[in-house]
């Protein structure tokens, strides 16, 4: 699997890329795909590429989401990422990780909001209190 | 628990006409009311004395004098400068000043004579605690409570940084609210430097604090629970992570592992429980979203891939680079299609 990473990308690699899905065409598949991942990258998207039956090692897997290998553990032992066993190892299919990834957006749009209504939530919290609850 | 001497609504408004140290709070007192400091606490000498002398306890009894011919209840004197006041004690030892005036021997104004001959007149019941006033009073000691609360939580959660500074990680309990009620969760601070076979850019480092739900009847309060342990160790909202589990939360952060080590190492125990910041950067995104998110008060996702409540003056803020960037592309990518 590849992550990548919007910001790392040149203009003028972007302006090549779309060169090559001039010449191929996006009549075709591949073509189609390639201005996909030339439009997410310029709009600021970090983009993954992965086979669809490819298995990622955990250190792969926590690299393409930033986050170490203990946090990883900590999301498959908790259930929220499927892997299988390869001997005492672990992988995890990338459409799985794509899903999750994709959950964890979610995520963050409610921290940013908890955040934000920190106030108000802790006058909720004040007013059940004096209300003996 | 009993708190020193409070002032009722109606003594406030109706007895407290001048000598306000500061005159914005008697303005409160009409206009926002639920803004105002503990009553014990207001600006006022007679409120000052009140709470001095009627503190909660039980010691002060030496200095109890009762107001003479008023018996069903027994009302206390109390005496500071000009003024002069009555205080009564409920049933649970909650004394509250109920009425109070300015000293003015032999006329009929002065505050004991217009008191007594009010109360024998139109009965005690016109300047005992209201509903409203026993509201007030839940309310400021719930306010206590939370607020008490937090600052031990900021204060396990900075020592929780220290020895994960030391020793890598490092575990604490949530409390609950009440003595006795179950710990919400079980915090566990994680230190990982990621060494350079992991991390090809090199020195990455990410601390991850997990929390173990152990309380799922309190979830607001355990939710509030975590967003003081993130402000004790870092302040800026905008640098957190978040990844939702079956089990609870998981908040990380990325950084260098020198600046990790400076984060940790300057927990501050003494610091405000809960301050954190909404990030110094404006980004961009979508317009149509942004309207409704101010509206509403929900999140927005920047160009950036950042998550945030647009509720700054973002014309006042640099403008976020990696934003900036994506925005400049798309652009320039918008005029060469024509």
């Amino acid at each position: 699997m590849e992550t990548v990473a919007a910001v790392k990308v040149e203009r003028s690699e972007l302006d090549r890329l779309d060169a090559a899905v001039a010449e191929i065409g996006t009549q075709s598949q591949l073509g189609a795909a390639l201005s996909m991942l030339a439009e997410n990258v310029r709009n600021g998207s970090d983009v993954l590429l992965a086979g669809k039956e490819e298995h990622l090692t955990p250190a792969a897997a926590a690299r393409s989401l930033g986050m170490s290998r203990t946090h990883l553990y900590k999301v498959m032992d908790a259930g929220e990422l499927p892997f299988v066993r390869v001997g005492r190892d672990r992988r995890v299919a990338a459409s799985d990780l794509i899903a999750f990834s994709h959950g964890r957006e979610h995520d963050r749009a409610r921290l940013a909001e908890r955040f934000a209504h920190v106030a108000p939530n802790r006058a909720s919290l004040v007013n059940a209190l004096a209300d003996g609850e | 628990m009993p708190q020193p001497a409070r002032p009722t609504l109606r003594c406030l408004r109706q007895d407290l006409s001048e000598d306000w140290d500061d005159a914005r709070q008697r303005a409160a007192l009409d206009d926002e009311p639920a803004a105002l400091p503990p009553f014990h606490k207001l600006a006022h000498p007679v409120v000052r004395h009140a709470a001095s002398v009627y503190d909660g306890t039980a010691d002060t009894d030496a200095q109890r004098e009762g107001i003479t011919g008023l018996t069903n209840p027994m009302w206390l004197k109390l005496k500071t400068g000009r003024w002069r006041g009555a205080v009564w004690e409920d049933d649970a030892g909650q004394p509250w000043l109920c009425a109070a005036g300015l000293r003015r021997e032999y006329e009929s104004s002065d505050f004991y004579a217009r008191f007594m001959s009010d109360v024998l007149s139109g009965g005690p019941e016109q300047f005992l605690p209201t509903p409203a006033d026993r509201h007030r009073l839940r309310l400021e000691q719930a306010e206590a409570a939370l607020a008490a609360w937090e600052q031990r939580l900021h204060q396990d959660a900075c020592d929780a940084l220290s020895a994960a500074h030391e020793a890598g990680s490092a575990t604490f309990a949530v409390p609950g609210l009440r003595d006795g009620s179950p710990g919400l969760s079980t915090a566990d601070v994680t230190v990982v430097v990621l060494d350079e076979d992991d991390d090809p850019d090199g020195g990455v480092a990410e601390l991850v604090v997990a929390f173990a739900r152990t309380d799922w009847a309190h979830l607001d309060l355990a939710e509030h629970a975590d967003l003081i342990v993130l402000a004790a160790v870092h302040p800026d909202e905008q640098s957190w992570d978040v990844s939702s589990l079956a089990t609870g939360p998981i908040y990380s952060l990325v950084m260098s592992p020198a600046e990790l080590a400076a984060l940790l190492a300057a927990a501050d125990r003494h610091g405000t429980p809960g301050a954190t910041s909404p990030g110094a950067t404006a980004h961009y995104a979508h317009r149509g979203h942004l309207t409704a998110s101010s509206v509403n008060g929900t999140s927005v996702r920047g160009l950036c891939g950042k998550w945030f409540v647009p509720r700054q003056d973002h014309d006042s803020m640099p403008k976020c680079d990696r934003c900036d960037a994506v925005m400049r592309t798309m652009k320039e990518a918008e005029a060469a299609r024509g």
